[in-house]
Order: C-alpha cells, then structure tokens, then sequence
C-alpha cells in the first residue's frame, strides 16, 4: 500500500463524503463535526459505545437517529469488523477514489488506532481517502482522577513496536494532557533515559496554565530544548516535526509514542508509526471506569488526511513533489 | 525540612536502587551553585518531594490486576496512600507514640484482590519486605509477611525513615474504610451505598 498523509487544503470545507463516519460519544462535541459534514454526505454511519451512554448519549443518538445517520453500537473488538465492512459496501461499485470523512473528536484511542491499522493493511479495490476531523473543545476544569488504570501498553499489537537492538535505552515522546501527572507517570513507567514533550497550544483560553500545572514536575525534568510546541489547529505541522523528531530518535533508541492531549495528536502519532514500524504507540486508560467530562466544541474544525493507493494500482503522481505531503511506501 | 536532607535520608529513601539515586543526585548537582557549600537543606528536601511525586505518578500508572474492592477497582497508589496516611496519623497525630507503628503485616483472610495489589507494590518497589529473624528471605507467600512504605514515599506523606513497630493491615483498611468494616472480605456485589 502506498499512504500519503496530506493537510486538509482550503477545500475542503465544499468536499463531499460518500461516508461519514461519526462516534455517538457523551460529550456535547461528539455531533458538532457531523452537523458540518453530514448535509454533504452520501452514507451516514453513527457509531457508539456498548457502555459510558453517560452525559449527552442519549440526546446524541437521538439526534444521530433523527438526521438519517445508521446507529450502531459495537463493543471495540466488533468495531474494527463493523467499519471495514462499511467501507467494503461502498467500493462494491467501481470507483476512482472512496472518500471517507471521520470524526475523532469523541472517538476513543484504541478505536482510533483500529481505523488506521485497517486503512493501511486491508487491500481496498480502489484508492482510499480519509479525512481525519477534530474538533476541539472550550476548556472545562480538569477532574480529579482517582480510577486506577486498566491498560497501560501499546494501543494495539499492531502498534507495539518492534527493535533490532534490545539493549537500546528507552526515549518517550509525549504529547501532554491536562490529566495531572499522567504523562509524568508514563514516562516513569516505561523508565525513559530520554524524554520529549510535544505542548499543545491553542488559541483557546485557559488550557496553558492547566496544562503547565498537571505537568509541572515532568517539565521541570526536561530540558527546555526537549519541549516542542504545536498547534492543535494545524495537525499536519505537528505530524511532520513529530515524524522527523521520531525518526531521529529511533537511530539510538527504543521509542515509544504517548498521545495524551487532544485526539487529534493520537491521529498523528498512529500515522507516524505507520512510516516507521519500530516505533510503539502506547496507551494509558481507565477504561469504562474513567469519569465522563463534557466537552463542548469552540466551533473550529481541524483536520488531517490519509490517502490509501494500492501499489498495483498506482499510476505515478506528478503532484505529490511539490505539495507538503508525506509519501509513504509499504 | 531537615528529615529529608542529608547522606543519610538520601541512602535510605533510594533504597539501594540505582536508578533512583541517579536521578536524585542528578538534580542536586545541578542546583549546586556554591561548591564551597553543601546542596541547601531546603533543596534537598524539595528533590526526594519530587522524586516522590514522580515515583506516585508511576505507581498511579500501573494497571489493576485484581477485582473489586467493596465493588470499584482499587490502584496501587490508592492503597498505599491509604496505608500511608493511617501512619501518617499513627505518627504525627494528636496523641503521642514514643514507638509508632509503621510496618504491617498481611492477614491471613484479606481478599486475593487485596493480596494481588500488595503484590503489584512490592514489585514496582514500592512495599519493602521486612524478614523477621528467623524468616526466609525468599518470598512464596504474601500473607502473614510483614512490609514497610518505601521510604521515597515518606516524604509525600510526612512519614519517618525509620522502621516501625507492625500492625496487621486489616485493621488500617478497615479503619480508613477501604475494606468493609465488618467481614474485611471482598465485596463483589455491595448494596448500594446511602
């Protein structure tokens, strides 16, 4: 498969979706990117949770329901199943290229990593583009967390990693939350010789200071050149410094990737480890345990994008040298 | 706080571990300013605070492995706080202990969830077993062992470096309510609670 990752150019606020595919999710956020898409979209999937039908849920899956979108409701092990299948209905009829739309915003890291696992191994009858979108979200005050977690280790199997050199140190790239001492106790966990962050920055008010305090006793152990800034509205930036940062870092050590923060920064870590197959994408969860935070969207949306080309099929594109665009080839 | 500082907390709150020891002097020698002076007591202190908060963070990490306690899962770091706390109280509460105690001993009838989580601590090095004399040293069973608080989280918990005399565990947890008062058994279907 050949995977191209791309920004979302300026049009594609006018594009249209033969799939939209949505997460019925408890927080308020969780149809504000569909509200968007869904006018402009053939097939309208709504997929929830088998258990959190906390906060919004219920209001959220009516409202999925009301708008014409199909509602399922999957445990994540049949979830992986239930999207293929979607989007093997739709290449049924002969197309030039499918184009899938996906929000993330209410989506769950392990769902998230199942989606992209599928779009770089499945062997599509034609090329294959996903639109990653996020939306994010006012600032609530973050909660104290008192869940004790249920899984801390690689996202997925697919995404755990592998070396030639077991007697590398370990380095940790972090993308950091506002969940106090999460990251801090991830990077402990793994016993991490070297540690980067990567700081989201937004033009959101309030989330500097809580992200500055949930994580004041890792930075203060970084150096202050180990410390990146993104913004969290230009995903694809952030994906190529986190690809090039990755890259460097693998030559001498054992890496793994933690997407804390915004969903959107997992969405970059999971693509940068489809480049480089050595790399591990950890996550850390409560589970069902975790407490359920309302989140409401500011209004933007942002994006990134995938392009799946079966090699067999691929006839050689002349635009791909020029534009900021990430040619990958498996 | 003069507790914390010193060649001696800092030998007994590392515990031996290399890697902990690193990481504190590390930090002590980038705050030695003045070579013609030891590291300030007060900066010392404040690196084992954070080499404390870093190794809770880790313990809050670790993923449960056993079932419900008094029906919700339970962490590692919520049982040792809960431990830590009773010999917090035990030690600096309004009634004087010439002799505090601040080991404890594993009871025979805990829940196995509990046994799974004293387990889960001791590994991540977070319990210290404390051998009697005539123990062995080898480790087949956890119940009826006595242990200790690492001493990198007395600072967190305002503890001595010292070892102290044992209680059984069941009466702490009963008393902080992390087991149920009555039976200190495992609670998989509790009733609702008022």
């Amino acid at each position: 498969m050949n995977l191209v990752v791309e920004p979302f150019d300026d049009g594609t606020s006018t594009i249209s979706y033969h799939i939209l595919v949505a997460t019925v999710g408890f927080e308020e956020r969780a149809r504000f990117v569909a509200s968007d898409l869904s006018p402009r979209s053939e097939r309208r999937v709504a997929i929830g949770f088998t258990q959190g039908h906390a906060l919004h849920y219920a209001e959220n899956r009516a409202w999925f329901t009301r708008h014409d979108f199909e509602v399922h409701e999957p445990t994540d092990a049949e979830y992986g199943a239930l999207f293929r299948r979607i989007l093997e209905e739709a290449t049924v009829v002969p197309t030039a290229a499918l184009r899938v739309a996906i929000d993330v915003s209410s989506l769950s890291r392990i769902r998230i990593a199942t989606v992209i696992d599928l779009l770089r191994s499945t062997r599509w009858n034609c090329e294959v583009v996903a639109d990653f979108y996020y939306a994010p979200a006012i600032f609530t005050e973050p909660v104290e967390e008192d869940q004790p977690n249920v899984h801390v280790g690689p996202v997925l199997p697919e995404f755990a990693g592998w070396t030639t050199e077991p007697e590398y140190p370990s380095v940790s790239i972090v993308g950091l939350g506002y969940e106090e001492d999460r990251a801090l106790g991830a990077v402990e966990h793994t016993q991490s010789g070297e540690v980067w962050a990567f700081l989201p920055r937004s033009m959101i008010p309030g989330y500097e200071q809580a992200l500055q305090t949930a994580n004041a006793t890792l930075l203060e152990g970084i150096r202050q050149d180990h410390v990146f800034n993104y913004q969290v509205e230009q995903p694809f930036d952030c994906f190529v410094a986190l690809e090039a940062l990755a890259y460097g870092a693998m030559q001498h050590a054992n890496t793994v990737l933690f997407p804390f923060g915004p969903k959107v920064f997992a969405v970059c870590c999971l693509l940068v480890a489809c480049i480089h197959e050595q790399l591990a994408v950890w996550r850390v969860s409560a589970g069902g345990d975790a407490e359920p935070v309302d989140r409401v969207a500011n209004g933007q949306i942002v994006g990134i994008s995938l392009r799946v080309i079966r090699a067999d099929l691929v006839a050689p594109r002349a635009d791909i040298s020029g534009s900021p665009a990430v040619l990958l080839i498996q | 706080m003069a507790l914390y500082s010193g060649t001696e907390s800092l030998f007994a709150v590392t515990e031996g571990n290399p890697r902990w020891f690193i990481a504190i002097v590390s930090h002590l020698l980038d705050r030695w300013t003045n070579r013609a002076k030891p590291v300030d007591p007060s900066a010392q202190a404040d690196e084992l605070a954070k080499a404390s908060q870093r190794f809770s963070a880790m313990l809050r990490t670790i993923p449960v492995e056993g079932g419900l306690i008094r029906g919700r899962p339970r962490g590692v770091l919520a049982l040792l706080s809960t431990i830590a706390e009773w010999f917090r109280k035990e030690a600096l509460g309004s009634e004087f202990a010439p002799d505090p105690r601040a080991t404890f001993t594993v009871d025979a009838n805990l829940p196995d969830a509990l046994v799974v989580l004293i387990g889960q601590a001791l590994n991540a090095g977070a319990l210290v077993y404390v051998p009697d004399d005539n123990a062995q040293t080898l480790l087949r069973s956890l119940r009826g062992r006595r242990f200790r608080i690492a001493y990198l989280l007395a600072a967190r918990h305002g503890l001595p470096l010292r070892l102290g005399r044992a209680i059984s565990l069941g009466v702490i947890l009963r008393e902080e309510r992390f087991l149920n008062a009555a039976t200190a058994q495992l609670n998989l279907n509790p009733p609702a609670e008022g």
